[in-house]
């Protein structure tokens, strides 16, 4: 046995991160759909996972998911798409006088707020003003949807992109972490395997609850709009969910969403959008309070200032999706910081404990 | 037979040996196989050459280990030099009381020849026992025994010695 501790040079594992930056860039344009793969692998590893512990090969147990994935969404399809493509084209061929219906309905809206609180009537737009600030609004998600339909080649080609590439990580991430681990140093191997538990842990465990938080959400937000007689309640609740995925602005971006429709199908009038900002405040509190503590439970705990900032900087650097995987990128971070300070304390504290496991009392 | 044949060409080689290896280990003696198979998913894989230290005496313990290749050597530093107590072979496990704290490691794990070890970190153990509180049970009762065994096989004169004396902790020769 040797008295000291053995360590492999360190340069290789440092050329291989090197690399990896260098391939990163060159490549940027695949980083997006690189990392919705492996948020789609986050979320499909359990299942993985569970066959695996029957002993089952990790391909196979892939391809038999995809499958089952591939019949349950042209289930899905076949279920929901009929009302889907109907509402969607419903929506899109009422585009152009959204811009007349809107301001008719804020008209109306404005006059009921008026009369309520007459303090607030000077603070109300001018007819001009509103039309250019509703016209300018419906132009850029008109603009955003032209560059959408524009990038139709880029969408199909992620479609392709993001299973293949989960695909691969469902498969091939174990053998992956056993290769960089026979990298790491025998002195780091517990904090590193520890560092990689805890990363895993806390990324899948938020994404699986977002995920499940988001579909309860659409399933909830559906049905009280089919409540209310809100037409489009399908793909309003789907949007809501999916809306809902994003911290902070996504609720608020579900509900506005909800609030045009009403506004521009339902006449207007404050009463016609007070349901439907009654439901998403209770779909809020009830989120807050339920889904999400048995959805995404304590696999997030950040300082509502970082969580504030995490997101900012998400969105600045990858728009939505930026903003969604930055919350648990930050509080793995955080946990690994939290680790490697414990474990340089637990180092400085050497002397100590090996004076304590020296006084104990059976020595085999 | 097709069947056979076809089941035999899903099944993972490697699991069924990690499974093989779990259940001949005395900490996880009794668990059915089907919570072996969970758990041995929970385990990651890593190679040493043989002089590599795999945890020192006084370093904190976070992981339990099964050697699955090669030769593993527990040994402690005495007065009189190193003494080696217990030299591991394949299906052997060691660390197994970082399952339950991470106190300090009461002795070194060292490798002696190619050897290729399965890692259990505690917190991957705690997460699968948190869904599955049997393999906790049985576990934690094959931890009792193992500590009980080396209890019983101790001088009398130490075995009851107060526990204000020291920590009150066992050591095992597998270097916890």
């Amino acid at each position: 046995m040797t008295g000291g501790r053995r360590t492999r040079p360190a340069f290789p594992l440092w050329l291989v991160m090197v690399g990896g930056l260098v391939l990163g860039y060159l490549f940027r344009g695949l980083l997006v759909p690189l990392l919705v793969a492996m948020v789609m692998a986050y979320l499909l590893n359990p299942l993985v996972e569970w066959a695996e512990g029957f002993g089952i090969r990790r391909t196979v147990a892939v391809t038999a998911l995809y499958l089952a994935l591939a019949m349950l969404l042209t289930g899905g399809a076949v279920v929901l798409g009929p009302r889907i493509r109907v509402e969607a084209t419903g929506l899109a061929e009422r585009l152009p006088s959204l811009v007349d219906e809107a301001d008719a309905a804020l008209v109306l809206a404005g006059r009921d707020l008026a009369i309520a609180v007459p303090a607030t009537r000077r603070f109300l737009p001018s007819g001009e003003a509103r039309r250019g600030w509703i016209a300018q609004l419906l132009e850029g998600g008109g603009g955003r949807l032209a560059d959408a339909l524009e990038n139709a080649g880029h969408l199909a080609l992620l479609t392709v992109l993001v299973p293949f590439f989960a695909f691969f990580l469902l498969r091939d991430t174990r053998h992956l972490i056993t290769l960089l681990l026979n990298r790491v140093p025998p002195a780091h191997i517990e904090t590193s395997v520890a560092t990689w538990g805890v990363i895993n842990r806390i990324i899948g465990g938020y994404l699986r609850g977002l995920a499940l938080d988001g579909l309860v959400t659409a399933v909830v937000a559906s049905l009280g709009l089919w409540t209310l007689g809100v037409p489009y309640f399908v793909l309003l609740g789907a949007f809501a969910g999916l809306a809902n995925t994003v911290p902070i602005v996504g609720p608020l971006m579900g509900a506005g969403a909800a609030g045009l429709v009403v506004l521009t199908t339902q006449g207007g009038g404050l009463a016609a959008i007070g349901g439907v900002l009654i439901l998403f405040l209770v779909l809020k509190l009830l989120d807050d309070t339920i889904i999400q503590p048995l959805t995404i439970g304590r696999s997030v705990h950040l300082h509502p200032v970082l969580l504030l900032g995490s997101v900012v900087a998400g969105g600045q650097a990858f728009g939505i999706l930026g903003m969604v995987i930055a919350v648990p990128l930050t509080t793995a971070l955080q946990e690994t910081i939290r680790l490697w300070l414990e474990h340089q304390r637990a180092l400085a504290a050497h002397p100590l404990a090996r004076e304590a496991t020296s006084s104990a009392h059976f020595v085999c | 037979m097709p069947r056979t044949r076809w089941l035999k060409w899903a099944e993972d080689p490697q699991h069924r040996r990690r499974v093989s290896l779990l259940r001949a280990a005395p900490v996880f003696a009794g668990l059915p196989r089907r919570l072996l198979g969970r758990l041995a998913v929970r385990f990651v894989e890593k190679a040493y050459s043989p002089g590599d230290l795999v945890f020192r005496e006084g370093d904190p313990g976070k992981a339990l280990f099964v050697v699955l290749e090669g030769a593993v050597s527990i040994s402690r530093a005495t007065a009189g030099g190193e003494r080696i107590l217990r030299a591991l072979e394949p299906g052997a496990c060691f660390g197994e009381m970082a399952l339950i704290d991470d106190f300090p490691r009461s002795a070194s794990a060292s490798v002696t020849a190619p050897t290729r070890l399965l890692i259990l970190y505690k917190s991957d153990f705690d997460a699968l026992v948190e869904g599955q509180p049997r393999i906790a049970l049985v576990t934690l009762q094959n931890l009792v025994r193992i500590l009980a065994t080396y209890i019983r096989s101790a001088p009398p004169a130490i075995a009851l010695e107060p526990s204000g004396a020291g920590d009150g902790r066992a050591e095992t020769d597998t270097g916890r």
